[in-house]
């Protein structure tokens, strides 16, 4: 198991308008590293940096303390995994599959490849050409072809996004099995809060090219530092604690919010009907609160709500 | 009634293009002297398959045609390569593209100029090269065209897996083009063989390529030698294509 470090990176693809910024990033040995954020963040060039697909400015990548920025990829040894699966259209899965293996001259191709396409739950599938599986089976397909090698780090890109639901929660629990099973450490990318939480050991949120929090997803998940990322983990309601007697910003969820006999009393804006439950806006002292109840309020209602205080996070920001 | 109509028009569009081709097949296993279809022989096929500069037209095209087709292959695949690899440059594709916009006429004259007034070249080099040019930019757009829509994970993911740059292109991407390469070629080589302007301005120490021939003979003689020679080649074409095809198994005509 091999550990990565990005320090001071520097990056831009025009000259002018930098992509990343002093960008420092270290995955540890071994983990499941989670970089989250919305689309144009950098995210995915970080990626393609560790793969080795682009260089950076200025800085260095270091794989166990070995400076590799300026290694072509087919020289290191990462595995990557694709959005868009980029498998290999005029070979056969069994010769996707060994493609590197053989390429890096590495020993016992036909059993290694057999014994991956077992893991993966396709061998029967290993002499049909890659259109002729579906998606969930072809990113299966494209994870065995990365991780065959033993790769110092795996690369997913979105690997999930062009997949449908069922097949996204399967094939994460695949992910997150097979990276344990074979002890690699691992960047994911994505900008599903859900899935990245579900399988990361740690998780980076990326904002404009920086990092804004780097832990573990239960405690990003409830101290989120700063407006951006409690937005990001779904904090609806962001807003001025004086108006609960508190410094600064504040964030709740709506669930955390209930209604009560006593508290702040406001009017009810909307309502929606949400899996069960009502999902409310409520004008209460000049600010919008999104509430999440069970019980059943006309619009227009005076009612009062309470925050379950020790849900109410502090925000840096 | 508009579904009739529809088909109409398919048959009369049918009709118009595959007349003048039986008509042509007519005259040419016709006995008359002339252009009219008048009883059953083959004298003017024997006529053309014993005519030496019939055979040795139809020998210096094919080789012609076939060279050619190979080197604007390779040029074309190569700058491809080249835009695939990095797309700013699809910025100066017209540079290549050019002799696609400028009349045949003229790029035939300025070819005439360059390679038999100044440079006083070989004729058959001559040849060669010219009828390259002119295939050129149609190959190259066409792979552009294909390249460009390829998903470039397939070049990243062959390098991630160890495969060197220089060799992913040839490895990777052409294999995934054969269907392409193959249709294109033979276009190209059609393209090439059909070739009047090129063969004409080029061609002056009594070399003939097929077109010229035909031409030639038409202004001469008043026969249905040209209507043999047609039926020929439009019997080669159909055999090349039914061979790629069915036995190739390139699906060109049904499409993938």
């Amino acid at each position: 198991m091999k550990g990565l470090l990005l320090e001071n990176i520097n990056l831009s693809y025009d000259g002018k308008n930098n992509i990343l910024e002093q960008y420092s990033l270290e995955i540890k040995p071994g983990e499941l590293l989670g970089l989250l954020g919305p689309s144009g963040c950098g995210k995915s060039t970080t990626l393609s940096l560790v793969a080795g697909f682009i260089t950076p400015d200025s800085g260095t990548i270091e794989l166990e303390g070995q400076d590799i920025s300026n290694v072509k990829p087919e020289d290191r040894f990462m595995g990557v995994v694709f959005q868009s699966y980029a498998l290999f259209p005029h070979l056969t899965i069994f010769d996707n599959i060994s493609f590197g293996l053989k390429e890096r001259k590495i020993d016992n191709v036909n059993q290694r490849t057999e014994e991956i396409l077992k893991r993966v739950g396709l061998y029967e599938h290993k002499d049909k050409y890659p259109k002729a599986l579906s998606g969930g089976q072809q990113q299966r397909i494209a994870l065995a072809r990365a991780v065959v090698m033993n790769p110092d780090v795996l690369l997913l890109d979105e690997p999930l996004s062009n997949l449908d639901v069922k097949l996204r929660l399967e094939m994460r629990e695949l992910i997150r099995e097979i990276q344990q099973e074979y002890k690699i450490t691992c960047l994911f990318v994505t900008h599903d809060q859900e899935e990245c939480f579900a399988i990361s050991d740690r998780v980076a949120v990326m904002n404009k090219g920086k990092i804004v929090q780097i832990d573990k997803p239960d405690v990003i998940f409830n101290r989120p530092v700063d407006s951006f990322v409690a937005d990001f983990v779904g904090i609806e309601n962001i807003f001025d604690g004086s108006v609960i007697g508190q410094d600064g910003l504040v964030g709740i969820r709506s669930k955390d919010i209930s209604f009560a006999d006593e508290g702040l009393s406001g009017e009810i804006t909307s309502k929606l009907y949400s899996s069960g439950r009502h999902l409310y806006r409520v004008q209460a002292n000049g600010i919008e609160f999104k509430v999440l109840s069970y019980k059943d309020y006309g619009l227009g209602s005076n009612v009062s709500i309470s925050f379950k205080q020790e849900k109410v996070v502090k925000l840096e920001r | 009634m508009k579904r009739i109509l529809k088909e109409l028009g398919v048959i009369l569009v049918a009709i118009f293009i595959f007349i003048p081709i039986i008509l042509t097949v007519l005259v040419a296993f016709s006995q008359s002297n002339t252009f009219e279809v008048d009883g059953f022989s083959i004298q003017w096929f024997v006529m053309a398959f014993t005519s030496e500069s019939f055979m040795s037209a139809l020998l210096t095209s094919f080789v012609t045609a076939i060279i050619a087709t190979i080197l604007a292959l390779i040029v074309a695949l190569l700058a491809a390569s080249s835009v695939f690899k990095n797309r700013k440059l699809v910025k100066w594709q017209f540079l290549l593209d050019s002799p696609m916009l400028i009349p045949n006429l003229v790029l035939s004259f300025v070819l005439y100029q360059i390679f038999v007034v100044r440079l006083m070249a070989s004729e058959d080099v001559i040849l060669i090269l010219a009828h390259t040019v002119v295939l050129l930019p149609f190959a190259f757009r066409s792979f552009t065209a294909i390249l460009l829509k390829m998903d470039f994970n397939l070049f990243l993911a062959a390098k991630s897996l160890g495969m060197k740059e220089s060799k992913v292109f040839w490895k990777v991407i052409v294999p995934n083009m054969k269907n392409a390469i193959v249709a294109i070629g033979f276009i190209s080589f059609i393209n090439s063989f059909n070739n009047l302007a090129i063969s004409y301005f080029l061609t002056k120490t009594g070399k003939m390529l097929v077109p010229s021939l035909m031409l030639s003979h038409l202004q001469y003689y008043y026969d249905p030698l040209v209507a043999a020679i047609s039926v020929v080649i439009i019997a080669i074409t159909i055999i090349v294509l039914v061979f790629v095809e069915k036995v190739l198994k390139f699906n060109l005509i049904e499409g993938r």
